[in-house]
């Protein structure tokens, strides 16, 4: 009898710090499609702030999706999960991300798989970056460079970046290595490409 | 009353239970997965891990830029200071940054903030710097062990281009400082 009433108060303690420690797992992973506690901009959300010694829950997050980020003084890191219109980035669609040159000293972007890692195809193929973009025109205007990123399952003559043939979310990355002081101040009005899902053919959207 | 005494007391301990568990998890978390990404890369102390461009069979440490060499190292302080000595591009994008074992990056300097390619600095703990005299190579580590990450960028990934980084990569050496 006295066990049973030990173990009874024992389990009524545990219970809760469960409950709590299943809802921490919950909660981390389930901001990882939403924006909580980030700049949105478009279709586009960033961590402005990286401190990570302040924010527990953010401290979480970036370590389940971002080991090892750096801060960002030195890298911002805007991530995307769904199209211009809202909707998921998914593999069986094509999509078109059209935007300008972006004022870093490096910029890349990179898709993932929905376990976050880099996605397997036939031409070891993962990103774009401003390196070994191919620029689309320049305006003569105001002198800004456009550019045209494929993501496709199939191949694409420039800028493509495989999604390859396994049907997942896509997630994608854009990193921006030192860029211009110009940029923190204006985040949320930064002109970052906007991500159009091509329509399939014989599709109703 | 009594009962609703009671009843009110043990959902406030429940509660309080709750968000203890919640934030015990939150805080050890991130200590977890850096201990399960160590473990996967096989890191021994103060041991250098030199990689290559990361690929879709990399799946060690999430969301890899695939722009990137790394060289890696968990370092550890215990048995006194450490010294990284190397000789890094000169024209290009590389960094270091240190990492505390709750995966916070503590520090990050990149080529354009070294005054030279010729990399050397020294890691101590902060009592170890209350013993000797430190200048300005000298990086304080706020826990006895973490992780040091080079970043070299790849701007040319043909075989010469990748030939001509990994010379970068292989100089750089860890060492005991005594």
């Amino acid at each position: 009898m006295k066990t049973q009433r030990f173990l009874y108060s024992f389990l009524r303690l545990i219970l809760p710090l469960f409950m709590g420690s299943i809802f921490a797992f919950f909660s981390i992973n389930n901001v990882i499609n939403k924006s909580n506690h980030k700049t949105i901009n478009g279709s586009w959300h960033v961590y402005e702030k990286m401190d990570l010694s302040a924010n527990l829950f953010q401290r979480a997050v970036i370590a389940r999706i971002g080991l090892f980020a750096l801060q960002e003084k030195e890298v911002l890191y805007f991530e995307a999960s769904s199209d211009s219109e809202g909707r998921p980035l998914e593999s069986q669609y094509d999509y078109e991300l059209s935007g300008i040159d972006l004022d870093a000293r490096y910029w890349s972007f990179t898709i993932y798989g929905d376990d976050f890692f880099l996605i397997p195809n036939l031409e070891n193929k993962y990103n774009i970056n401003s390196s070994n973009i191919v620029t689309h025109k320049r305006d003569t205007i105001n002198g800004l460079t456009h550019y045209k990123i494929n993501i496709s399952s199939k191949e694409k003559r420039i800028n493509w970046i495989p999604s390859g043939e396994k049907q997942q979310q896509l997630y994608l990355t854009l990193r921006l290595y030192n860029p211009a002081p110009e940029v923190y101040n204006n985040i949320k009005s930064l002109a970052l490409p906007v991500i159009k899902r091509i329509k399939k053919e014989n599709e109703v959207l | 009353m009594k009962k609703r005494l009671n009843t009110l007391v043990t959902i406030l301990l429940w509660l309080g239970l709750f968000f203890i568990g919640y934030v015990i998890t939150l805080y050890l978390y991130p200590n977890v997965v850096y201990y399960k990404a160590t473990t996967k890369m096989a890191l021994e102390n103060n041991i250098l891990l030199l990689t290559d461009l990361p690929n879709s069979d990399s799946r060690k440490v999430v969301k890899p830029n695939p722009d990137f060499l790394y060289v890696i190292a968990q370092y550890d302080l215990s048995d006194g200071p450490i010294q990284i000595k190397g000789l890094m591009p000169d024209s290009s994008y590389w960094s270091l940054a240190l990492y505390q074992p709750n995966t916070i990056n503590y520090y990050v300097k990149n080529d354009q903030q070294f005054e030279t390619s010729k990399v050397n600095v020294i890691f101590k703990t902060k009592e170890e710097t209350n013993k000797q005299s430190q200048d300005g190579n000298t990086i304080i580590s706020p826990s006895t062990k973490g992780m040091l990450l080079f970043r070299i960028l790849v701007t040319d990934p043909s075989v010469e281009g990748l030939q001509k980084l990994n010379k970068y990569k292989e100089s750089i050496e860890l060492n005991k400082l005594y």
